[in-house]
């Protein structure tokens, strides 16, 4: 057992704890909870519909949120839970029932990003859904090995390593390489050409194309407002050259914020959620992004924190100067890698700082130097030893 | 406090029998409380919203499985229903302490010293100081809380305290 000294912790919040006695009684939750059960019963009987101007997004950009339509999938609607128990279920669309507006420009840029970065990182999402024919054929710009992200990968067989590498900077590159062109990616920031086409179809209104090179993705989504948290959603499919998943994605906009919340089902068991947060003040710009696979749609409504892998990216901007870190976490958080002072050299080359920290395996800090080679391989070098890993 | 009684006390309530909700909330509500405090900053606010955790708690009693820990949903409902809170106010969640206006009597350094440990550490580690060091549960009562195995807590709990003292430069005593 590891010795850990707490003393002078525990001597604090013990004795705010011991000082302060909380005055809700148990008797006034529960006059509240009856009081709250008789005004649910007079609400459910007056009920209300709502429909919403297509110029809604266009207009109140800066302050509106976007519209909202949550998965007929989903048993559970992702915002009861998210609201910690409110479970009135949403009432699922009916075909072109409700919103005619789309999605605005920004957030379809921003949408485009958060895709494309994920393909990048050649999720598993991808690999249960590809024959061995196709895997070469999709990804985008490169090909890229699907297996490492695996949730269901036994990362012991990760550790059957290259006999002439340190153990310790070999594990690792094998934790970060899957992500590597992703974090390019999200560094580079490459452009999309965005198309949103009205469609006639029974089940959603609009149809979106992101075209980066010889990649191609479609979102055939329509979005409803949903009356209990005054918000809207976006419910579709996700279409890449392989099949069709469904996705949900919540924005929302507040002065100087803005949140997006996407959840992709590649399968049952198998859901990715992504999460982005801006914030903009003055001349300084905070971005973080993440991507968390659960092994469930259950396990993610049940508890957003009991993901199988976690990939996170933050950047700040302060008029020309940028600082960047990302993190990678598995289960249980056993195992955490962080990204510091990521910086780019040019396109094909960036540098950070990498600390390691796993509770088996031990810990690991050190410069990496990550070059992406013309034939699509990734070279990692470590700055300390010269020790040189090569991915294909 | 006994996880396999939360359990017995939340099939009671299923059922419709409050008998034991007092006894109920007397185990689980410093925890909870905590972890609002840590988000509002204010003993005031905390104490409105621990209301509305619990009455939310009680709304979704027939959603919630016997099988999962009842503390650890408590603290995501009361988590939850402090951000909504936020979000319908439009108000910043975390002010620089100086801005703080609050009635409360208290020591304000212990909100802060809440507040920074939020900011600083991940949520599960968060919790997991709140379960031993507030709740005063031992890692084997946490672990069947959580069900994790207890070396992962006790690795999680050290990672937590190193963190702690890192950033907020505690001297040792």
């Amino acid at each position: 057992m590891k010795k850990y000294d707490d003393k002078f912790l525990k001597e604090s919040l013990k004795k705010d704890a011991s000082e302060y006695k909380i005055k809700t009684t148990s008797e006034d939750i529960l006059a509240a909870y009856e009081k709250e059960k008789v005004s649910k019963t007079q609400e459910n009987s007056s009920h209300k519909n709502y429909f919403f101007s297509s110029c809604f997004f266009k207009i109140a950009a800066p302050i509106a949120c976007s519209v909202i339509l949550l998965s007929a999938i989903l048993p559970i609607s992702i915002y009861s839970i998210y609201q910690g128990g409110q479970n009135e279920p949403p009432v699922p669309p009916t075909p072109k029932e409700y919103g005619v507006s789309s999605l605005s420009s920004e957030y379809q840029e921003v949408i485009g990003k958060q895709l494309n970065t994920l393909i990048s990182f050649g999720v598993n999402p991808l690999s249960p859904s590809v024959s061995s024919d196709n895997k070469d054929k999709i990804v985008g710009n490169k090909i890229m090995s699907t297996s490492s992200i695996s949730p269901f990968d036994n990362d012991d067989d990760n550790e059957e390593e290259d006999n002439e590498t340190n153990v310790s900077f070999s594990y690792v590159i094998d934790l970060y390489d899957p992500y590597a062109i992703g974090v390019r990616n999200l560094i580079l920031n490459p452009q999309y050409i965005i198309k949103d086409d009205e469609q006639d179809n029974d089940f959603y209104n609009y149809f979106l194309t992101f075209t980066s090179g010889e990649q191609v993705m479609n979102i055939e989504y329509s979005m409803y407002y949903q009356e209990d948290i005054d918000e809207f959603v976006l419910e579709g499919n996700l279409i890449t050259n392989v099949a069709s998943y469904p996705i949900t994605i919540k924005t929302e906009t507040e002065q100087d914020e803005k949140e997006i919340k996407t959840i992709i089902e590649f399968s049952e068991n198998n859901v990715v959620l992504i999460e982005e947060e801006s914030e903009f003040e003055g001349h300084e710009t905070e971005n973080s992004l993440s991507y968390a696979i659960f092994a469930s749609k259950e396990d993610l409504e049940r508890d957003e924190d009991s993901f199988i892998k976690k990939f996170s990216f933050e950047s700040e901007t302060e008029y020309s100067y940028q600082d960047m870190e990302a993190e990678i976490q598995t289960q249980n958080e056993t195992d955490e890698l962080q990204l510091e002072n990521i910086h780019m050299v040019n396109e094909n080359e960036f540098t950070f700082t990498c600390e390691y920290e796993s509770e088996d395996k031990g810990e690991f800090n050190g410069l990496i130097r990550n070059i992406f080679n013309s034939d699509g391989s990734r070279t990692y070098v470590n700055d300390e030893t010269g020790e040189e890993i090569t991915k294909k | 406090m006994n996880e396999d009684i939360l359990s017995i006390y939340l099939k009671e309530f299923k059922n419709g029998n409050m008998t034991h909700f007092h006894t109920f909330y007397e185990l689980t509500k410093k925890g909870v409380f905590y972890n609002i405090l840590s988000l509002t900053k204010s003993y005031e606010l905390s104490e409105d919203l621990l209301q509305d955790t619990y009455v939310k708690f009680l709304s979704s009693i027939n959603e919630i499985k016997t099988s999962k820990s009842v503390l650890g949903y408590l603290i995501m409902i009361s988590k939850n229903t402090t951000l909504d809170y936020f979000k319908k106010k439009k108000e910043e969640q975390f002010e620089e302490y100086e801005e703080v206006e609050s009635k409360d009597t208290y020591s304000l350094d212990k909100l802060i010293l809440l507040e920074k440990m939020r900011d600083v550490l991940k949520e599960k580690e968060f919790n997991l100081i709140l379960y031993h060091l507030i709740d005063e549960l031992t890692f084997e009562e946490i672990s069947l809380i959580t069900k994790e195995p207890i070396g992962t807590l006790l690795f999680r709990y050290n990672t937590a305290i190193k963190k702690i003292r890192r950033e907020l430069k505690y001297e040792e005593i």
